[in-house]
């Protein structure tokens, strides 16, 4: 079994009388690219800057790297890299000002590895920061997260804000980025094909808690939406399959989604009378709706 | 750190630049003669508005501006120690903030003052900056700004952006004012034996006296850091925690709109609801007496109450029941005011208006007979004495507080004028008739004609007042608070005046605002008081014709404070507040009042404690008073 670079154990962070995080438990291993999905608010910031030690946990632990965020803070620090969903640069800075005040806080920042992600992004050393675009803003705040070659590099919904185009760019930064070996990656969305493009393990989190935590394949062939035949035309018998969640179609025709499927579901389809015709994959931004979409009906906001 | 120090440099310097503009354009300014006259006089409105402008404008953005521009997570996230963050924006403040005060006071220092600068007036400022070095002014004014500082720190460690902590930094000023009173109501005794806390604002408030010894004391100077130090060192934790621990609680529009308020009518309301905890005592005995009295004065069972142009005499034998005996009349040219007992004669001293010219005499009386005094005599005083003046001496002596004192059978009574600090001894006969007998010349003053040319600023007559001195009678001698320092003197039993020694405190240019000298003689020793640096000096005066200093006390020491039968009383509106001399906080033992409804005037002399009972004439009534014993 590889190691545990985030480990949470009933991770629960309350402000006031709100929970935002509830009980979380949390693994991402080591060389990891994990996707951190959920909608807003569901508690993907509080959990990230827990990791960071930036708020402390109200009770359950929190271990990043093996260390306390909290206590051993800055040794963490020096091993994590991360990105925030919102730009934080200074602004009267230039480019190479703002590299050279960051290298400063860290011993092992490596000069080349900056200069080569400069090129590779095109970003002019000599460019306030206050005149970069949006786009190039973001991929200074990446390379600023990647000069002291992090062992975990932690995005937070990275890209919010930017439009279509330059966030195609700039995930294919992260992409460019990733790729380098060994180097274990969370990355929070609420944008679920982003994720899906680099992630192999991902989590949904929903309002506080870890409904899935899994390999991305798997967690796509979760859902699976299977086209049927009825007998006739009525579909009650359908809607007592355990994992349906929602019935599509009219006439003799429907496409039952189900979450958590596996072959039994088969056989209970088949039970009703009706007849399966296909076996439908879901993407993983479907499989994402269907497993939040229970909860959100709950809170009334479908 | 350094790279944080670098990054909080380039942030900072513009405001530091702004306010080194501003010192700058002072010092253009400066070089105009009109504008650097007035100057003279404006240091110390300057001053306070340019360190506390820094203060507030460096601190108030240092955090609160990253929280709102959102960088200050760039900063948590980096592998530094919070305390590290914290300490490099401080430090470029705090340095910022020295930078500006030592400008500003270069900007005072390095341009010499020109114009007539008279021996008086606002112009002692002047006179600080001949006394203090200039390092050590930038000190004293760098601590009271360094503070400011911090609070404004706090305050932008807990707010959102620059606008709230500004607001923030005002409602923490507030509370640490509200603080410090609550420590001088809970221990009296704390602000007359502890100077450092007043001391710390009092530049501000500027005492050019005070600021003398403030910044030139090394004890002073290690106190005051420490206090600053101690004050610094809360607020830069405060703002840690909050920038750290408690990160998430940060003080809103909200919450300062309804603190400010809160604040404001804590501070406007609670002293008017406050019960006064002070017990009060009620008279035993009162008597009523008109609102006309004088003076007062108590000898064996019966008090006499001096009016303008009589004396009265009450039975006080059985306190619960003052009883009005006799009123003697004098020659209503008379108005008198002050009373001293020499022998069986109660002499008046007052003002004469028979004479063409308002003069100056004494009438006294004889009581042997207590219950029903009768006139023995009186005499007016030669008009003045030295230099001829053209206009009314009486004026010149009213500004100077007239004073009559008792010593070896004579009275002894300041006779002030323009140019001359005089002592006049008057001698009472067997038969209680005063005569004039001798008059001593102590101090005489020259001043340059162009004083008075000076716009018109100074009058003549209105140096009298300045030229004032106390007379305190001791056992033997007279001790003398003089301009220049004190003087003892001796009184034969003819009226003939000696003088036994005169010491020097070496503070007679700056004596000048025209504060008299006090001077408390407690047995032995007298305490003087030093009005530059301000305090009280200690003198062992055994041999009356070398004192010998002995320690120095602080200038709001309670040791000075009028003391009698065993209390140290102060007055204060309708009321005598006791303090017992033995608790080391002093506190007041209960506060002695009188119960009038709605007493519409406070004491009209001098209250008398004797023997378990106080005696005071407060608004129209002679109450009498029973005394707390001591604890």
């Amino acid at each position: 079994m590889s190691e545990a670079v985030i480990q949470t154990e009933d991770f629960t962070r309350r402000y006031g009388s709100t929970v935002a995080v509830d009980e979380l438990n949390l693994t991402v291993e080591r060389g990891q690219v994990f996707g951190f999905l959920g909608r807003n608010g569901a508690g993907k910031t509080t959990t990230i800057k827990t990791l960071l030690g930036l708020l402390r946990p109200t009770s359950g632990s929190v271990r990043v790297l093996g260390l306390d965020p909290v206590k051993d803070g800055i040794e963490l620090k020096k091993r994590i890299g991360y990105v925030p969903e919102t730009l934080q640069l200074y602004s009267w800075m230039r480019v190479h000002e703002m590299i050279r005040f960051t290298s400063q806080f860290y011993d092992s920042w490596n000069d080349t590895h900056v200069a080569e992600l400069l090129g590779q992004f095109g970003l002019d050393p000599e460019h306030k920061v206050k005149n970069l675009s949006r786009g190039m803003g973001a991929q200074l705040a990446l390379v600023l997260a990647m000069g002291h070659e992090p062992e975990l590099l932690i995005l937070d919904e990275p890209a919010t804000g930017l439009d279509v185009l330059v966030r195609r760019d700039f995930l294919e930064s992260i992409v460019r980025v990733i790729q380098q070996q060994g180097r274990t990656v969370m990355l929070s969305s609420h944008m679920v094909h982003e994720v899906e493009r680099v992630a192999d393990r991902v989590g949904v989190i929903e309002g506080g808690k870890l409904l899935a935590c899994e390999d991305a394949d798997a967690f796509k062939g979760r859902v699976k939406k299977v086209l049927v035949r009825l007998p006739g035309e009525d579909d009650a018998a359908l809607r007592n399959v355990e994992g349906v969640s929602e019935i599509e179609g009219s006439g003799d025709r429907r496409l039952v989604t189900i979450a958590g499927y596996e072959d039994k579901h088969r056989e209970a389809v088949r039970a009703t009378g009706a007849e399966v015709v296909d076996i439908v994959d879901m993407s993983l931004e479907e499989s994402f709706i269907e497993l939040v979409r229970p909860h959100a009906r709950r809170q009334g906001e479908l | 750190m350094g790279a944080l120090l670098w990054k909080e440099f380039r942030e900072n310097s513009y405001k530091v630049a702004a306010g080194l503009g501003v010192v700058f354009l002072l010092h253009l300014l400066r070089q105009i003669e009109d504008f650097n006259r007035s100057f003279a006089n404006d240091i110390n409105g300057w001053a306070p508005i340019i360190a506390g402008l820094s203060a507030g404008i460096l601190g108030m953005d240092v955090i609160a501006g990253e929280r709102s521009r959102g960088t200050l997570e760039f900063l948590l996230v980096r592998p530094a120690s919070l305390a590290r963050i914290i300490a490099a924006k401080f430090i470029v403040g705090a340095v910022g903030l020295f930078v500006i005060v030592a400008a500003f006071w270069a900007v005072v220092y390095v341009t010499p003052f020109v114009g007539t600068m008279s021996p008086f007036g606002g112009r002692a400022s002047v006179q600080v900056i001949a006394e203090v070095p200039w390092l050590a002014m930038v000190y004293a004014w760098f601590l009271p700004a360094l503070v400011v500082y911090a609070a404004v720190f706090l305050a932008s460690a807990a707010t959102e952006n620059s606008a709230e902590a500004a607001g923030a930094g005002c409602i923490i000023a507030l509370m640490a004012v509200i603080f410090l009173v609550l420590v001088v109501l809970l221990y009296p005794g704390f602000i007359h034996e502890r100077s450092t806390i007043q001391d710390l604002l009092t530049v501000v408030f500027t005492r050019e006296g005070d600021l003398v010894r403030i910044a030139t004391r090394g004890d002073e100077i290690l106190g005051r850091t420490l206090l600053a130090g101690g004050l610094v060192t809360a607020g830069l934790v405060a703002a840690w925690l909050l920038t750290g621990r408690f990160r998430e609680v940060t003080l809103g529009r909200r919450q300062l709109v309804v603190s400010g308020f809160f604040l404001v009518t804590v501070v406007l309301t609670v002293p008017r609801l406050m019960p006064d905890d002070s017990e009060k005592i009620l008279p035993v005995g009162s008597l009523r007496v008109g609102d006309r009295v004088r003076d007062l004065s108590l000898i064996g069972e019966y008090a006499f109450l001096l009016y303008g142009d009589s004396l009265s005499v009450v039975d006080v034998s059985v306190p619960s029941t003052p009883r009005a005996m006799q009123t003697v009349r004098v020659d209503p040219v008379w108005s008198l005011s002050r009373l001293a007992l020499v022998g069986s004669h109660l002499c008046a001293g007052g003002r004469n208006t028979d004479t063409l010219a308002d003069s100056i005499g004494v009438v006294c009386f004889d009581i042997t007979t207590p219950s029903s005094p009768r006139v023995s005599g009186s005499t007016v005083l030669s008009r003045y004495y030295g230099r001829d003046i053209d206009y009314g001496y009486y004026d010149d002596l009213v500004r100077a507080k007239f004073q009559i004192k008792a010593l070896n059978g004579n009275l002894l009574m300041p006779t002030t004028t323009e140019s001359q600090s005089q002592l006049t001894s008057i001698r009472i006969d067997g038969g209680g008739v005063p005569s004039e007998q001798d008059r001593l010349v102590l101090e005489t003053y020259e001043y340059p004609e162009e004083l008075w040319e000076d716009d018109n600023m100074y009058s003549r007559s209105a140096f009298v007042g300045r030229h004032r001195f106390e007379v305190v009678p001791g056992k033997e001698h007279a001790y003398l608070g003089l301009r220049s320092g004190f003087s003892i003197v001796d009184v034969d039993a003819n009226g003939d005046l000696y003088e036994l020694s005169r010491t020097d405190l070496g503070d007679v240019r700056q004596s000048s605002r025209g504060s008299s000298r006090s001077i408390v003689v407690r047995g032995d020793r007298v305490l003087v008081r030093r009005l530059w640096p301000a305090e009280f000096v200690e003198f062992d005066v055994k041999d009356p014709q070398q004192p010998r200093q002995t320690r120095n006390l602080f200038h709001r020491t309670m040791e000075a404070w009028p003391r009698q039968g065993g209390f140290f009383y102060r007055t204060r509106g309708t009321a005598v507040r006791l303090y017992d001399h033995r608790d080391p906080y002093q506190r007041p033992i209960p506060s002695l009042e009188l119960a009038l409804d709605n007493p519409r005037r406070g004491l009209r002399a001098d209250p008398i404690l004797r023997d378990g009972y106080a005696y005071a004439v407060i608004d129209n009534e002679l109450a009498v008073f029973e005394l707390p014993p001591l604890k």
